[in-house]
């Protein structure tokens, strides 16, 4: 499963979608991959892609790979899966409005936070002193508002289609498992026939 | 017939990938060089290249990476595609720098009351700091051309990596291709039954795209699972899997890593 999925956002990752002007831009996944693998299994496939990115295509780079594990590894993966738990513990949604509304709001935020991080590396780094925090914190925040937007609206949809064709594969999700719909969930008549 | 850009992504991918494995298979230079003693003389260049300051020494150093693509038997072209979009972009960002180091001016711009001078030392700095970041580019692209997937693994293994990381890396490794062949019939289906005059961003093309990763993530996974219990079947365990063998250590090895570690380290101090 952590196979697939790292391949299968390495792969997502290559599509780009329009965004203002000349300009694209592309999933980052971090909320996916830890709704549905759990924290650090999700820490451990980010860490994969943005290797196998800086090895194959020149993206990201060596040098730099200990904080973009940071930003988009550590902060774009454990954030949504706390701000998800939060939520799921207060309000306890069910498959609708409720459920969508906590997966946007998690792959919304863990995308805005890794990039004000980003930002923040980029003002206090040395080698590019002429973009303060004041500079580079606003820049990288407005765009990833948008592109948090964007990865928002995509979590959800896939997520929620999977909730719909394979809820097995995220019944076993130690975050998304945790949903009042898995926890209470009757027992297969099946199965309990066959315990007694 | 126009081939759609989201389709284009995914070829040029697995098209940079399958060119990777054909030109680490060719009989050059850096190929013949051991993978860890290669790892160890680029990793030490780029690190000396950090601590290169002047202008004169990088320009020098900057040849390197070419004579060694051309003794591999690594087109320019390639060496250069794969690694000019990085530098530019750095050199984008590091234009200021041109304005605001103080020295002497060699031209200045009157923007209506503003005076922006370009000054000597503002461009060396630019220099100095699009080059570098073009050197090490290019010596990790070096890296990887002449290495190959496969290489690249074993050197994972000989750095004592976990056995559970490499065969994360090799499993994403072959899957990338599943999901490559998987989206590109999604995407290909896609483009013959709908009609998109004008590629915005809107919110038909983000449920599109969550559509077609709803999708790919179904079809990949029910496949893996077949593939999954294939595998078992045939009695495959991580903790079983075999250390890859890397290739042994020759003389000339050591002496191509061991010079550049010296020239090198003397050019960083100088």
């Amino acid at each position: 499963m952590m196979g697939l999925l790292t391949a299968l956002f390495f792969a997502a990752m290559m599509i780009n979608f329009p965004l203002l002007g000349p300009t694209t831009a592309h999933l980052i996944g971090g909320a996916v991959i830890g709704l549905i693998l759990g924290p650090f299994a999700g820490l451990i496939s980010m860490t994969i892609i943005l290797v196998l990115q800086a090895l194959l295509f020149g993206d990201g780079g060596l040098i730099v790979l200990g904080v973009n594990t940071l930003n988009i590894g550590v902060i774009g993966v454990f954030i949504p899966c706390l701000i998800f738990i939060a939520l799921n513990k207060l309000f306890k949604p069910k498959i609708g409005i409720g459920l969508y509304g906590t997966i946007f709001i998690s792959a919304f935020f863990g995308d805005l936070l890794a990039a004000i991080a980003a930002g923040t590396a980029v003002g206090l780094s040395p080698l590019s002193p002429w973009y303060g925090l004041s500079v580079a914190v606003p820049a990288m925040a407005l765009n990833h508002s948008i592109i948090g937007v964007a990865e928002g609206i995509v979590t959800v949809i896939l997520i929620g289609s999977l909730l719909k064709l394979r809820p097995d594969v995220l019944e076993k999700s130690p975050i998304l498992g945790k949903l009042s719909l898995f926890q209470n969930k009757p027992q297969n008549p099946e199965n309990t026939n066959a315990k007694a | 017939m126009k081939v759609p850009q989201s389709l284009r992504d995914l070829l040029e991918g697995a098209e940079t990938l399958v060119y990777i494995e054909d030109l680490s298979g060719k009989k050059g230079f850096m190929q013949s060089i051991n993978p860890i003693a290669k790892l160890v003389a680029i990793a030490s260049m780029i690190i000396s290249a950090l601590f290169l300051s002047k202008l004169s020494y990088l320009l020098a150093i900057c040849t390197i990476p070419v004579i060694f693509a051309l003794a591999s038997h690594i087109p320019l072209k390639q060496l250069f595609t794969r690694t000019l979009f990085i530098p530019l972009f750095m050199a984008l960002i590091s234009l200021p720098t041109l304005f605001l180091t103080t020295g002497n001016p060699l031209w200045t711009v009157n923007i209506g009351n503003v005076t922006l001078a370009i000054t000597a030392p503002g461009v060396t700095q630019f220099l100095i700091f699009t080059l570098r970041v073009w050197f090490c580019v290019a010596s990790l692209s070096l890296l990887i051309l002449s290495t190959g997937f496969d290489k690249t693994l074993k050197i994972l293994s000989a750095i004592h990596v976990p056995p559970l990381i490499i065969q994360l890396f090799s499993l994403t490794y072959r899957y990338f291709f599943v999901s490559i062949h998987e989206a590109q019939s999604i995407l290909i289906a896609k483009e013959a039954r709908t009609y998109i005059n004008k590629r915005t961003l809107n919110l038909q093309s983000l449920k599109d795209l969550g559509a077609i990763l709803s999708s790919l993530f179904i079809r990949t996974y029910e496949r893996s699972e077949r593939v999954y219990l294939a595998m078992k079947a045939r009695g495959f365990e991580i903790s079983k899997t075999n250390k890859p063998q890397i290739q042994t250590l020759h003389v000339y090895d050591v002496v191509f890593t061991v010079s550049i570690i010296i020239a090198f380290t003397y050019l960083a101090l100088l």
